[in-house]
This record gives structure tokens, C-alpha cells and sequence, in this order.
């Protein structure tokens, strides 16, 4: 039996359903009955049920692509703050391929790296790796927070965006899994995508949103407010 | 008997002070709550879950709950000396038990999650309302809780069993019970008394929190509803 509807605000603790399902992310078991464990929406498919919050943070998963700043170097690795709860590793094996150079002088505290998250552990570490194609250090180019919601619009629905933003604007992105966007182009250019991104960031579940944006990368300088 | 004693403010046995609850009231915070109740106002933030780098204090496979409760200097009506001193020590150690049962430590190893709740002005019943606010600040902050806990003060005045005291029948009462619950297992997770109750009392008294309690529990749900209709 369904105590809520599909797509109920559901607060910690609502009874969700009593059906032998399987829980996802944001629910818990408790005497096979199946609860919400914090406030969003909740989503009922055919074999399991889940709860979306309204800022859903995020939780890094193998082969996810993420922007980081390097903040601490050891012997052995680099840490790296991610935008997320936890820090991330960079071990330092993933340099030493053969020449024997000073590893400082590549990686350092306060650059910012392009990386890839190679395995995250039971206890929640997350080891990175740099050694893929086009992983490395960004040496220009503009980095912009923002929300999940966001990153989600731009990277599974609407992938196409980015090649739009790419040929209308002549800018590089890059769309990196942990609410930040690698932005390179000219002075002018880069202001009018972070105005871009900006305005979906505000209103990331617009109707029509593709549209909008569609046509305000097509006619530069359009009214973003209309 | 009850039913037509009346309390020096005008309230019945068993009514709440006016309260409200409001979420989401800092920026800077990962969650936050306000609570006004009848001259109380208190304000708390969550920081977290973030990576503790003390090894000395976090814990390989759970997150750590610290709690920090303050009360301002011009809180009181006599000016109180900041910075923490006896009283607010034990209050920060007892609402954090108080909250941990509710929260699902263990998906956050090696992480902390802060409290910090400031009392703007008191009237009796901070630490109540201390845990109602954690809560919901918590409840604001997305982390994952297996229940809103709500609490709130029972007491005995002028040998009357009333619901939520404040600072006059706090002091000049016979007894005075704040009671913290999981409204939906109906569990307790904090209780203190001091004063003298009998066997019966405690029961109704128990009774009569358990009773305001799933009130306040309403009003908590009503508050982060309206928090989401104000996001549409």
C-alpha cells in the first residue's frame, strides 16, 4: 500500500509505503515499512522508490569527471578539496611514469586539476586518477559554482547546450560533475556564458528552459529577463 | 479540576505558548532555523557534514555531532557574562543526545556535523526549543534523520500539571520535566525532571507532553512545507 503519492513532498520520517520494494537513495527500512529520511520529493518506479531533496549535494561516483583544487601535498599524495563533503587523493604514483623530475614543480598547492574519480571506498575516501585522456591542470580559463540541478541540465539532458555555447560563443566548457564549470574564451565571451549559466542556475526547472537558452546563445545579446 | 484553572498569563493547562518556526534563515550555513516562542528567540545553524581532520576526535566509521549552545549577553535581564559556563556546557552535551538518536551518523564517516544555537532572549524552555530548532536546521540541511524530533517542558504549578512553562513557573513551580520524543515511534529521547511529581502525576504529566509534543511535531512539518512552497 502507497501512503503517498508519486512525486509528494515527503518530510523525514513520512511513511512511504509498505509494499516490498526496494529502498533508494534518500529512504530506510524499518519493520518493513519503508520511510523517507529527509525532506523532497519522492519518486515510486515499478521495483524500488527514492527521495529527491531540493538541494541534492553531491556524492562522487567511479568515472565521475571533477574539477578540484589541490590543498595539501604529502610524500605519499595530494589532497584535494572537491566541493563535496569529502577531500579526494591524488596519489603522487600517478606521476611517476619514468623520469625522475621534482613532482612539485607540476602539481601544486592551489592548482586546479581536471580529474577523474577512480574508486571511492566504504569509508567514503575518494582516490582520484589524472592518467586519461585530456586530465590535467588548467593553466586559464574561469571556474563557476554552481547548483546540482544545473550540472544535471547540462550534462544528461541537454549535452548539446555545451556544443551550442561552444560554436555560437567560441568557448571552451567543461561540465564537471561536482557543481563546477570550467569556462575559457575571450574577456567578453566569458561574461556572457556565466550570464548564461547564471540564468539557468536561477531557474533550473523553467518550462521551456532548453528553448530559452537555445535562443539566447543563438542572438547574443538578447533580453535574458524577458 | 484542570479544565478551569488558569495560569498567570491567561493560558489554560494544557496551551503552547505562540510560536514560530522558519528555516533556510542563513545563507552561510548548510541549515538553519529560527524559533519565536512567547519571548523566547532562538537561532540555529548547521555546518556539515564536512571532513574532520582531527584524527584524536572523529570516529573511521561514523560522523561526530558537536553541539554548541550560547546564550547572548542581553539574552537575560541581567546581563549575562559571555562565553560558556556551566549551564550551557551540559545544555550543549544534552541536546546533542538528545538529537543523535535521530540522525543516521553512520553514512558520514570521519565527518562532523556542528550545531551551534544561539539564544537571542529567554524565557524558560530554551532547551526544548533548542532541540526543535536542531532539528529542523538539520531537516533544512538534508541530512538524512530517521525522524523530526520535537520536545517540549511539563511542569506542576500551584498543584496543576501544565504544559510548556515559562521563566515564572519555571522558577516558582513545584516541578518542572522537559521531555524530548520521536513522534513517530512514539520513543523518548531526552528527559529531565526536578522537583517532586507522584507516581500518577509523572503518567499524566508524560501524557500532557507526549500530547504537545505532536502538536509542535506538526507545526515542524507545516514549517518545511511552507519553506518549499516559498522555492515554487
Amino acid at each position: 500500500m502507497y501512503f503517498v503519492e508519486n512525486k509528494e513532498v515527503v518530510f523525514p520520517g513520512s511513511l512511504l509505503t509498505d509494499n516490498n520494494l526496494k529502498n533508494g537513495k534518500g529512504t530506510f527500512k524499518d519493520n518493513g515499512k519503508i520511510f523517507s529520511n529527509m525532506m523532497g520529493f519522492v519518486y515510486f518506479e515499478s521495483d524500488n522508490v527514492y527521495v529527491i531533496p531540493f538541494k541534492d549535494s553531491y556524492s562522487p561516483k567511479y568515472g565521475d569527471l571533477v574539477i578540484g583544487r589541490v590543498t595539501n601535498s604529502t610524500y605519499s599524495s595530494w589532497s584535494i578539496d572537491l566541493n563535496t563533503t569529502y577531500h579526494g587523493y591524488l596519489p603522487t604514483s600517478e606521476l611517476c611514469d619514468n623520469s625522475q623530475q621534482n613532482l612539485s614543480s607540476i602539481i601544486n598547492v592551489k592548482d586546479i586539476l581536471l580529474l577523474r574519480v577512480a574508486n571511492v571506498d566504504e569509508i567514503n575516501r575518494i582516490k582520484l586518477t589524472i592518467r586519461s585522456h585530456g586530465l590535467g591542470k588548467f593553466n586559464q580559463g574561469v571556474i563557476k559554482k554552481v547548483k546540482q540541478p544545473t550540472i544535471h541540465f547540462l550534462s544528461e539532458e541537454n549535452v548539446f547546450v555545451i556544443s551550442l555555447i561552444e560554436k555560437y560563443l567560441h568557448a571552451d566548457v567543461i561540465v564537471a560533475k561536482n557543481g563546477l564549470i570550467w569556462i575559457n574564451s575571450t574577456k567578453e565571451n566569458i561574461d556572457y556564458v556565466i550570464e548564461i549559466i547564471d540564468f539557468i542556475d536561477e531557474n533550473p526547472f523553467m518550462h521551456n528552459l532548453v528553448k530559452k537558452v537555445q535562443s539566447i546563445i543563438i542572438n547574443p545579446r538578447g533580453n535574458l529577463s524577458e | 479540576m484542570n479544565d478551569e484553572f488558569l495560569r498567570e498569563d491567561g493560558r489554560t493547562y494544557n496551551t503552547l505558548r505562540n510560536m514560530k518556526l522558519e528555516v533556510g534563515v542563513l545563507n552561510n550555513a548548510d541549515g538553519s532555523a529560527y524559533i519565536e516562542c512567547g519571548n523566547n528567540k532562538i537561532i540555529v545553524g548547521i555546518y556539515g557534514p564536512r571532513e574532520l581532520y582531527s584524527k584524536k576526535h572523529s570516529k573511521p566509521d561514523a560522523a561526530v555531532l558537536r553541539c554548541k549552545y550560547n546564550m547572548a549577553p542581553f539574552s537575560v535581564t541581567e546581563r549575562k557574562r559571555p562565553g560558556p559556563d556551566r549551564r550551557s556546557t551540559e545544555i550543549s552535551k544534552l541536546i546533542s543526545e538528545a538529537i543523535m538518536p535521530s540522525i543516521f551518523l553512520e553514512k558520514y564517516p570521519r565527518a562532523s556535523i556542528d550545531i551551534s544555537i544561539e539564544v537571542l532572549e529567554a524565557e524558560g524552555g530554551t532547551r526544548c526549543l533548542g532541540i526543535i530548532g536542531a532539528s529542523l536546521a538539520l531537516a533544512d540541511a538534508e541530512i538524512p534523520m530517521k525522524d523530526l524530533i520535537s520536545a517540549c517542558a511539563v511542569g506542576k504549578v500551584d498543584d496543576h500539571i501544565v504544559l510548556d512553562l515559562n521563566e515564572k513557573e519555571d522558577k516558582e513551580g513545584q516541578a518542572d520535566m522537559p521531555v524530548a520524543i520521536m513522534p513517530r515511534t512514539r520513543e523518548i529521547t531526552f528527559l529531565q525532571m526536578d522537583g517532586h511529581l507522584t507516581g500518577q502525576e509523572f503518567d499524566e504529566a508524560l501524557q500532557l507532553a507526549f500530547d504537545g509534543c505532536e502538536f509542535i511535531y506538526q507545526l515542524q512539518q507545516q514549517c518545511l512545507y511552507n519553506k518549499y512552497k516559498g522555492a515554487k
